[in-house]
Formats: C-alpha cells, sequence, structure tokens
C-alpha cells in the first residue's frame, strides 16, 4: 500500500478526536465520559507520532506521546475514585443524576 | 542538564516536600497540626532558593526552562498567594486526618504553577498545567463528602481533563507546524517564515497553525473559565469549601493566563491577527456574561464564581492588546519590543485579583459557624457591626475587585483599558476592535460595581439578624489582614507597575483628577536576547 502518508494520519487522530468529543458529549455513563477523553487523547498523540515520523522532525513527538501515556493512566486512577465515590452515595455512575447544582 | 535541574530548584523543593508529606502521613507519629508549618516552611525554603537563584543562573538559552523576569515575578506572586491560602486552611486541617495529603496537594499545585511559568517546552508547559489540575481534582474530594461535593468533582474533573486534551492537541499542530516543542526555538521559526517588516499585518500564517491557535484558546479558556468555557466554575464553587472556591479562582486562572503568553503571546509569531480577534471576541463576551449573570446570584459563592470569570474577561483584554502589540511595536505608545503592555496589564491585574480573591474566600472561611458554611448573601447581613474589622477588609477586597481609585483594582483596570484604547489602526485613527472592547470593559466595570457595592450595603447598612460565631481561627483571619494589608499597599502601585513593565518612562497615560499619579512606563525586553534558532 502506498500513499499513507500524513494527510491519513491525521485523518485518523481527526476521527478519534471527533469521536471522543461526541461520546464525552452524549455518553451519562462516567466510564464511557472516561473514554471519550482517551480517545481524544489518543487522537493528539496519533498526530504527534505522525507528525514526528513523517516530517522528520525527530524523537520529541513520540516523547510526548509517552508522557501523554503516563499522564493519561494516572488521571485514570483519579477518574476511578471519583466515579467510585460517586457510586457509593448515588448507587449510580449516571452523572446526569448529579443535578443538585443549579441556578 | 545540572542547569537545567538548578533553574527549577524552587519546584524541586517543593515537589519533593509534597512526596515527603505523603510518605510521612502513612507513619501516625507526627501530630496532624504541624502539616501547615511544615508546609509554610516549605514555601518559605522556595522562596529562598528562589532568591538566591535569582542571580546564579544564566537568563536566556535553549533550556527546557525559561527563567526571565516574566517567571520570576510570577513565581514570587505564586508563593505569597499560596502562602496566604496554607495559613487559611491552618485552623481547619490541624485537626483532619487527610492533613498531610491535603497540605501535600496544596504545594503541588504551587509547583505546577511555577512551572508554567518557567516552561520554554511544550511538554514541561504541559505537565505543569496538568501538575495544576490532578491535585485540585484531589483536593476537591477530600474536603467534602456529600452529594453536591460529589457532582462538583464530577463536573470540574470531567471538563478539566477535556480542555487538556483540546489543549494537547492544539500543541500537536504547533508541533506540526514548527518541528520543535522549544518555544523559543518554534518562536525563531515562525519568525523566519512569515516574518514581515515590523508595523505590517502579518500574512496570516496558516490553516494548521489557525487551527492549532483556537484549539489552544478553547484549552486554556476553559483554565480561566472564560465564556463559553465556564458553565461548570458556579456550580464547582457552589458544591465545595471556601478554600477549594478560592484556589480554583486563583490557581487555574493564574496558570491559564501565563500558558496563554508563553504558548501564545510570545510563540505564536505570524498569527496576531486570528489570535488579535479570537482574544477581543472571548475578552467581550466573557466580561458582560460574567458581569449580568453576577447580577442574578444570591449565593455568595456563585456570585464569586462570576466574578471570577468577569475578571477573565478583563485580563484578556491585556492578552488581546498584547498581540497586537507584538507586530506593532512602534505604533503603541509603550513603544519598544518585548513584553508588550498589555500583557504587563494583564500580569498586574492577575495579581491584584488574586490577593483580592483570596482575601474574600478567607473572610468566607473564617466567619462561618462551626458545621455551617456562609452560603446566602444574607449570611454576611449586619457584618459590619458585628465584626468590624473583618468587614472593612472584605469591603476592601470589593472595592478593590470593582475597581474603585485608590485601590489596586482600579489601576489594574485603567492600565487594561488604556492599553485597549492606545491601539492605533493608523497613526491617528483609533482601532474600532479595540475602542468597543475598552467601551464593552467600562461598561462592565459599571455593571460589575452594583454587585459589589450591594454586598457591601448588605454588610453595612442592614441589621444584624444574628451574631456570627467565627470559627475559622486567627491564622484566616490573619491571611484576611495579610491580603488588606498588601492590597492597601498596592494602592501605590508604581513599583509593581514598573516592575511588570520593565524599564523606562510612559508618559501620557495620567488619571485626571488624582494629585500624585504613577508613573507608566513602557518595557524593554532584556531577558530574551537569545531567542531564535540555536
Amino acid at each position: 500500500m502506498e500513499g499513507v502518508g500524513l494527510t491519513e494520519y491525521l485523518v485518523v487522530a481527526g476521527i478519534l478526536f471527533v469521536s471522543g468529543v461526541v461520546c464525552m458529549a452524549t455518553k451519562r455513563n462516567a466510564i464511557g465520559v472516561l473514554m471519550g477523553v482517551e480517545l481524544v487523547l489518543n487522537g493528539a498523540n496519533v498526530n504527534f507520532v505522525a507528525f514526528s515520523r513523517y516530517t522528520k522532525l525527530g524523537l520529541d513527538g513520540q516523547v510526548i506521546s509517552l508522557f501523554v501515556i503516563v499522564l493519561a493512566a494516572a488521571e485514570a486512577a483519579v477518574a476511578l475514585a471519583i466515579a467510585l465515590n460517586f457510586y457509593n452515595n448515588h448507587l449510580t455512575i449516571d452523572v446526569d443524576r448529579g443535578d443538585e447544582l443549579k441556578g | 542538564m545540572t542547569e537545567t535541574v538548578m533553574l527549577v530548584l524552587p519546584q524541586t523543593v517543593l515537589g519533593l516536600l509534597a512526596c515527603l508529606f505523603i510518605l510521612g502521613a502513612s507513619f501516625g507519629s507526627i501530630p496532624r497540626g504541624s502539616w501547615n508549618s511544615w508546609a509554610l516552611l516549605g514555601l518559605v525554603a522556595a522562596g529562598c532558593t528562589l532568591h538566591f537563584l535569582s542571580d546564579a543562573v544564566p537568563l536566556g538559552g535553549t533550556t527546557a526552562v525559561a527563567v526571565d523576569s516574566l517567571s520570576r515575578g510570577f513565581q514570587w506572586g505564586c508563593l505569597i498567594i499560596g502562602a496566604l491560602f496554607v495559613l487559611m486552611a491552618r485552623e481547619s486541617q490541624a485537626k483532619s486526618e487527610t492533613a498531610a495529603e491535603f497540605h501535600a496537594l496544596v504545594l503541588l499545585v504551587i509547583c505546577g504553577m511555577m512551572l508554567v511559568s518557567a516552561a520554554n517546552e511544550l511538554i514541561l508547559l504541559f505537565l505543569g498545567l496538568e501538575l495544576v489540575s490532578i491535585p485540585t481534582y484531589v483536593l476537591l474530594y477530600l474536603d467534602r463528602r456529600d452529594y453536591a461535593a460529589q457532582e462538583a468533582t464530577t463536573k470540574y474533573f470531567l471538563l478539566s481533563i477535556l480542555s487538556a486534551a483540546l489543549l494537547l492537541y492544539g500543541f500537536a499542530f504547533v508541533y506540526g507546524l514548527t518541528g520543535t516543542t522549544h518555544l523559543s526555538v518554534a518562536r525563531g521559526i515562525l519568525t523566519d517564515a512569515y516574518a514581515v517588516a515590523p508595523g505590517l499585518p502579518p500574512t496570516g500564517g496558516s490553516v494548521l497553525g489557525v487551527v492549532a491557535l483556537v484549539l489552544i484558546f478553547a484549552g486554556l479558556g476553559f483554565k480561566v473559565a472564560a465564556v463559553p468555557f465556564h458553565f461548570y466554575a458556579p456550580d464547582v464553587y457552589q458544591g465545595t469549601t471556601p478554600f477549594n472556591a478560592g484556589l480554583l479562582a486563583v490557581a487555574p486562572k493564574a496558570a491559564g493566563f501565563v500558558a496563554m503568553i508563553r504558548v501564545l503571546s510570545e510563540t505564536m509569531v505570524g498569527f496576531e491577527v486570528p489570535a488579535e480577534r479570537v482574544a477581543i471576541i472571548l475578552a467581550m463576551i466573557t466580561m458582560t456574561g460574567g458581569n449580568v449573570l453576577a447580577l442574578l446570584q444570591t449565593n455568595v459563592r456563585r456570585l464569586l464564581a462570576y466574578s471570577s470569570i468577569a475578571h477573565a474577561g478583563y485580563m484578556l483584554i491585556g492578552i488581546a492588546v498584547g498581540f497586537w502589540e507584538a507586530w506593532n511595536p512602534q505604533r503603541s505608545l509603550g513603544g519598544e519590543t518585548g513584553l508588550p503592555g498589555g500583557i504587563s496589564a494583564t500580569l498586574f491585574y492577575l495579581f491584584v485579583y488574586s490577593l483580592a480573591s483570596a482575601g474574600l474566600f478567607a473572610v468566607l472561611i473564617y466567619l462561618p459557624r462551626p458545621g455551617r458554611q456562609i452560603e446566602h448573601i444574607d449570611d454576611l447581613t449586619g457584618l459590619g457591626r458585628t465584626q468590624p474589622l473583618l468587614a472593612i477588609a472584605a469591603a476592601l477586597f470589593l472595592f478593590s475587585m470593582a475597581g474603585i481609585p485608590p485601590l489596586p483594582g482600579f489601576w489594574g483596570k485603567l492600565s487594561l483599558f488604556m492599553g485597549a484604547l492606545n491601539v492605533r489602526s493608523a497613526p491617528d485613527t483609533l482601532h474600532y476592535g479595540f475602542l468597543a472592547l475598552a467601551i464593552v470593559g467600562a461598561i462592565n466595570a459599571a455593571i460589575g460595581a452594583a454587585y459589589y457595592l450591594r454586598l457591601v450595603a448588605i454588610m453595612f447598612l442592614q441589621d444584624p439578624i444574628s451574631v456570627p460565631q467565627p470559627s475559622g481561627g486567627k491564622p484566616a483571619f490573619a491571611a484576611v489582614l495579610l491580603a488588606a494589608a498588601l492590597s492597601l499597599a498596592l494602592s501605590w502601585p508604581k513599583p509593581l507597575l514598573s516592575y511588570v513593565n520593565g524599564i523606562g518612562e510612559r508618559p501620557g497615560v495620567v488619571a485626571a483628577g488624582d494629585p500624585d499619579p504613577p508613573v507608566y512606563t513602557t518595557k524593554v525586553n532584556k531577558h530574551r536576547t537569545e531567542v531564535g534558532s540555536p
């Protein structure tokens, strides 16, 4: 397969990004929303790696994506603690059930 | 390598100390009340390293860390405001079983803010911003665990993480555009690619750059709570403790603005025109949205949340002017290249705003009776009689936020608005976009005064309903007094203004009717002599 180049990777990253944002906007389930976040972060990662690979810019992009993977893990840890605590009180992780604060 | 480590020594001190706190908490022998003193000592130690490093390190160059007057001034600001916050929490954390973790997280937030201001590298900048965000999620979760608090934590977490992802996606495009993660190298590359003669409009850059710009603005817009990315703020402030609300009103906002200056104003050469437009629009809707919605609020923390949104709008004026001055150095009255007047005004306002916010939230921490928070604005009724000193301090902060002379908030607003008025589209013609911006700003300052003065009126003109039984403890009261003293001292704003502006005199901006106006100064960029490709 010739012709798989930077553009294709950017398109894939764009699709990942948009799917992630749509997922965050529509999912009710806290874990579902979290998966949307992971999609968006990975969209950015694909961008970094593609730029790094196809434009001979050195390894900076790949290093960033490694950092981001670690960071996403740290955030997931906090997120799961928050979701667990939410579940303990609300007996659900449907984020729409948190609706006390308005005004 | 060692040099880079030396440059972040203050941050390293704070980070290591935070790790020690969390480790030390596993050993029960350390009394809970002592963590606060250790945290204060840690801040002092970080201040000492910052002070002694000041002359010890070479400036500029292509290290991952930028040590310049921006980062140094911002870091001092972080330490001062941080110390106020640690002081406020002293009493409430004295018996808390999570005191060690709490103080560790606060230190990490301060460390993250300092890292962001010193970042000269996209990775470091992003990690610094996350070091502000992630401890904040945990802080929100630690102190209050009722329904409302969980909702607040969840909302803040999900939106903040989305903003981080947007920001990262924008960074990816900056990287693709310039081929480097190093900000001053990126600036050099963009200057080579898009530079035109100074004073001419930039050629406009490329689509990739504009996409990056918009994404970064969106990501940082969440951090500074700019409309339309603001909607989490009121709910989160209401649903958490006054301490956390105060920290949220200051830390992410300061980090967001300094990141904006680092990655947009100082890096995106050639994209000033679209950036300027985005910033003008954001500033206008943020000021107006924040102020108008604040008028409708009856919950104190919600009101302060909307007021903090409005203040983000004022600070965006300075950012917008900064973009204009970046490609128009000779047309702005500020003259010279370098850190432009608009951005200096933003930095000044940021400090003044942080001080007033910290003070107000310290009042809210000190005041409530045990087990009950100040919720409705009527809880403050008659405070002028029951707690005169506290009420005077609170009024001082409110007046400063409303921009009443001679308090520092007035000088901040004045320099922001004058910056916008000084913009010229041709040597003798006002720039209509910026003129409109200044007018909208002035109208908003009037709207803002309405709800600040309503609070003052409630405190001083109404009879007290009940006698308050303050439970926040003497340290919180001391924090209020310290913030008030600093605010009063800044009513003579010349030292700080000339610090943020650099060196040189700037005649022509004189407030009418002021007998002894501060001298506005231009700024000469001394620290960035070696910007460009390595």
